[in-house]
């Protein structure tokens, strides 16, 4: 036993300053590292090996992280508070660019890097904070409608288009299918404040600076009305209780199990839904989500940029990086193999990456009615407010009218600080 | 004669409920793990995998790196096992045993250690770990999972030197042993059960960490097992089955020396026997 | 038990003084800055983000804290959970080590499957409990349902049932944990004792009560000063099962929101600085009531 202590106290030790003392040779090489969400597609590693075989004198390593949101906001918020050198380029969540931008976290992109009108313009305002820009934009994403074409047409409907006729087919056709009429996500997490946005826009509604500014009495109506509307569909069966426990990928297995009309969802459930293993393959459809009558559907802009770090020792070469990494064949070739939804326009026209992805054709439509959620470097309590008010009050905790007030009075608070 | 029967075989029962309130979820983790995507969420539920493919494991494995994820997490939680035993037990005899001013004072301090959250300490902890270079290496892990298990430990440990005969030790320093000499040729090897079960709980702990893991490590050779399982997920999607493939991987080493820390328990009891 | 001898000698001192040494020096090197750090900036305005408003603010923020009533809502529900979960995990730990305890053959399959639970990366587990607890497509409603036990599904993660659900994958979690600990404890039992207790012709309470309780003490207090102090820093079930709705936020959740989403360290680090020293006088007192800080049982 005593030789077992002191062998294993010697190896701890040795292994520690062994481990501690081989640092890395220095080459001469000028060492680039980018931080993002996982590719299981191994497309943006492949990108990078081919950047790399072009680029002597340069070596990007790509630091792959959880593709989870919080998961990469807590490293990185830790990273950059610490002043980390060692990483250059980050990927960032769309609603994450004012809050870095403010805290000093990322540099400005000079101009001239990239042409602006090539980007869609959703993905464009989400890198802009205080009129400069702080990121280019890499893949997108937006709210979608997915559908069951094969019982709408059984029932001889079209898309429903206004929520009226989208409730009317709810009634008509999943009612005596015995499904359930529209699943969306309605768990307390991000995801719902970007349910929330789109009820709420789609009804004429919007809780932007100006409005709360200047008629916060219009806009404490239009949420609460949006509260009641969400509440209604769950009262009137067309929603289960249960959406409100519901992330990305419980809405979605009820609706590719077959058990759901209509979806909301982002677009990476297309693939699912027409894959092999689905039941409703070759029997869904997409389209924009409905609006109120007289009103406009958006779509809640959701996705990643890339920004360079305030803290890089090689803003050049990382700038260099960016251009290639967001440059048109980058992007074509993610879309291509991995299915990333391109931020540059010209891409939906291209044919390869149309051959692969038949369907962005029809997203293409989607990602012209977009928003983004509130840009503000406060924006994760923003989150929180909507969070927490609408979920209480969907689940019966908070009155619509009280939770109305008090989102629209603390994000007044919130934004003009 | 009858009676002793009937509780053994009321025992018997007891340990094989205990048994499959563990083992029901891990055998449907198991069944998920060998079903294709869409058996997965069949309701009402299939009990056994049908069809039974391996396609998750082939997913697993499809570049080697989990292995090394794997091979990672032991050698992080092993060392800090051994790390931890090595501070923690000299110190719990000198608390359980000698005479130490403010003895309630240290363990209070040992105390406070384990109660102050990890996510108030991984911000500073990481400023530490980059001034010395270790990012990405061992030591950036071992060290503050040595930080966190060392109070356990030293609790435990204390606890249980002090549930050993004073005798013990007295028939030792009779024979001529010093209090350092008895300490080592004495109580350590009776106390097996007791530095088996602190390590039992600190290996586990280092194994299944996430934070730090994530924070404190930077290439996919340098991950650890939990944070290479969130690495299986996409930015919307959750692949269950291979997630569950992977952890019944990554489980089963775990197992193994569970099993063999199990047996060390066991014999600490023979060895204590004899005293 | 022989009463506590003398015969260790005088050099006691010096030996205990280089037995703490290292250890201590551990403590102190590795957990001074990020503990002290806390207690500083828990009497500044510190964000992250704001390098601007930074400043020195006094009592400011424990003043926040005081009138803060999310802090107080989760304070108590982090209490609720912590009493149900911590209680429940006791007594089936309790049990579990008193039923594997003296087995024989068959014990390495038996004990090893319940070690199972706790050795699960807690983010597997949390994951798995939300798919088994899902409403729609959950092994448990399936279950339910095909024994006939409920003909709607229930949902488990939805307001009424959400903490119970998180108690319950919790201590499923944990349990092993704390019949770790007891296996362990009951192991230091020399089995001396219950021959002369049984001599004496004590029955199997008697041993249980008189044998067994008192000499596992120490370690159900450890048991439960370590899980106590672990329930109140629950997060990550909570994260993944819920997200903290329907009243299941506990206050590492909210300490979680403010530190890291916030990136507000100085009201963060007061919450951390007001939590530490509740726990800690909560642990003070447990310590009291178990009798367990002096020269345990001799």
């Amino acid at each position: 036993m005593r030789k077992l202590i002191a062998a294993a106290a010697a190896g701890a030790v040795l292994s520690i300053c062994l481990l501690a003392g081989c640092s890395t040779g220095d080459d001469g090489l000028i060492k680039i590292v980018f931080a993002a969400g996982q590719d299981p597609s191994g497309a943006t590693a492949a990108l990078i090996d081919e950047y790399n075989a072009s680029h002597p004198g340069i070596e990007v390593t790509f630091q792959v992280m959880p593709a989870n949101t919080d998961t990469q906001h807590d490293a990185y918020v830790t990273y950059f508070s610490a002043r980390e050198s060692r990483i250059d380029l980050y990927s960032l969540d769309v609603i994450w660019t004012a809050e870095f931008a403010r805290a000093g976290w990322i540099r400005p992109i000079p101009d001239g890097l990239f042409d602006e009108s090539e980007f869609l313009s959703g993905p464009l305002e989400s890198v802009t904070y205080e009129g400069a820009i702080y990121a280019v934009p890499w893949f997108t994403d937006a709210g979608v409608l997915y559908y069951r074409s094969d019982l709408l047409e059984k029932a001889g409907l079209t898309v429903p288009e206004t929520w009226s006729e989208f409730t009317r087919a709810c009634r008509t056709v999943a009612e005596p299918a015995g499904i359930t009429g529209f699943i969306w996500q309605g768990a307390k997490y991000e995801g719902l404040v970007c349910n929330f946005l789109e009820f709420l826009w789609s009804r004429g509604g919007d809780i932007s600076p100006e409005t709360l500014r200047d008629s916060p009495e219009r806009a404490v109506r239009d949420v609460e009305s949006t509260i009641d509307f969400m509440l209604q569909l769950i009262e009137t069966g067309i929603s289960p209780a249960s959406v409100l426990t519901y992330k990305e990928e419980e809405s979605r297995r009820l609706f590719t199990e077959g058990q759901a009309l209509f979806l909301r969802n982002w677009p990476y459930v297309w693939s699912i839904a027409e894959d092999e293993e689905s039941s409703v393959a070759g029997a869904v459809g997409i389209a924009p989500l409905p609006h109120a009558e007289g009103e406009n559907g958006y779509s809640t802009i959701g996705g990643w940029n890339i920004a360079v770090s305030t803290y890089t020792r090689y803003p050049e070469e990382a700038l260099e990086f960016l251009a290639f990494i967001t440059g048109e064949r980058s992007l074509n070739l993610r879309a291509i193999d991995g299915g990333y939804l391109p931020t540059r326009k010209s891409t939906y026209g291209d044919t390869d990456v149309l051959a692969a992805n038949p369907h962005y054709a029809g997203f293409f439509d989607v990602f012209q009615n977009t928003r983004n959620r509130p840009r503000t470097p406060h924006y994760p309590i923003a989150s929180d407010i909507i969070q927490e008010n609408v979920h209480r009050a969907l689940t019966g905790e908070f009155d619509s009218h009280a939770a109305a007030e008090s989102i629209v009075t603390e994000m007044a608070a919130i934004l003009s600080r | 004669m009858r009676r002793k029967r009937l509780d053994s075989v009321g025992l018997w029962i007891a340990r094989g409920a205990i048994a499959a309130a563990c083992l029901i979820p891990f055998y449907w983790l198991l069944n998920v793990s060998l079903s294709t995507p869409s058996a997965i969420y069949k309701m009402p539920a299939d009990y056994w995998p049908r069809p039974a493919v391996i396609d998750n494991f082939r997913a697993v494995f499809e570049t080697g790196q989990f292995l090394r994820n794997i091979l990672n997490s032991f050698v992080v939680a092993s060392l800090t096992t051994l790390l931890t035993l090595a501070l923690a037990s000299p110190a719990a005899y000198a608390l359980a045993r000698l005479r130490v001013r403010r003895k309630d004072l240290i363990m209070a301090v040992f105390l406070g250690v384990a109660i102050f959250p990890a996510i108030g300490m991984v911000g500073p902890l990481y400023v530490a770990m980059a001034r010395l270079s270790l990012i990405g290496r061992y030591p950036a892990l071992v060290l503050p999972y040595t930080l966190m298990s060392l109070p356990l430990a030293v609790w435990i440990l204390t606890h249980y030197f002090s549930t050993l005969p004073r005798s013990l030790e007295d028939a030792a320093l009779i024979d001529g042993c010093s209090p350092a000499q008895a300490f080592l040729r004495v109580i350590l090897p009776v106390s097996a059960p007791g530095l088996f079960t602190s390590a039992a709980l600190i290996f586990i702990f280092a194994w299944n960490e996430f934070l730090f893991a994530l924070i404190m490590t930077s290439t996919p050779e340098s991950r650890t097992v939990p944070v290479a399982l969130a690495l299986f997920a996409g930015l919307h999607e959750l692949p269950w089955g291979t997630i569950a493939a992977a952890t019944v991987v990554s489980i089963a080493p775990v197992l193994v020396l569970v099993a063999l820390f199990q047996r060390k328990i066991v014999e600490g009891l023979t060895a204590g026997a004899t005293r | 038990m022989s009463k506590p001898g003398k015969a260790t000698g005088r050099h006691d001192g010096r030996l205990a003084v280089w037995l703490l040494a290292p250890s201590l020096a551990f403590v102190t090197i590795l957990g001074a800055f990020p503990v002290l750090s806390q207690f500083v900036l828990s009497f500044t305005h510190y964000n992250m983000k704001f390098a601007d408003e930074r400043g020195f603010a006094g009592l400011a923020n424990f003043a926040r804290l005081a009138t803060d009533t999310t802090f107080l809502q989760d304070f108590w529900q982090t209490v609720y959970f912590t009493v149900m979960s911590v209680g429940l995990e006791l007594t089936f730990g309790l049990a579990a080590a008193l039923a594997l305890n003296r087995i024989g053959r068959g014990r390495a399959p038996v004990n090893t499957s319940v070690v199972l639970p706790w050795a699960l990366p807690t983010v597997v587990a949390a994951t798995m409990w939300s798919l088994i607890l899902n409403d729609r497509m959950g092994l448990l409603n399936s279950v339910l349902v095909r024994l006939g036990a409920i003909d709607t599904p229930v949902v488990w993660l939805g307001p009424g049932l959400a903490m119970g659900s998180i108690i319950l994958a919790d201590v499923w979690k944990t349990t092993p944990f704390v019949a770790i600990i007891l296996l362990g404890g009951l192991k230091s039992i020399p089995d001396q004792y219950y021959e002369a207790a049984a001599l004496d012709g004590a029955g199997r309470w008697h041993l249980f009560r008189f044998v067994t309780m008192p000499l596992l003490r120490p370690f159900i207090a450890i048991a439960l000063l370590f899980r106590t102090m672990d329930a109140f820093r629950i997060f990550d079930i909570i994260w993944v099962l819920t997200g903290g709705a329907t009243k299941t936020e506990t206050l590492s959740i909210y300490i979680y929101r403010v530190l890291f989403r916030y990136s507000d360290l100085g009201y963060g680090s007061a919450m951390t600085v007001a939590l530490f020293l509740i726990v800690f006088l909560m642990s003070l007192g447990l310590l009291k009531i178990m009798k367990v800080t002096r020269e345990p049982l001799q």
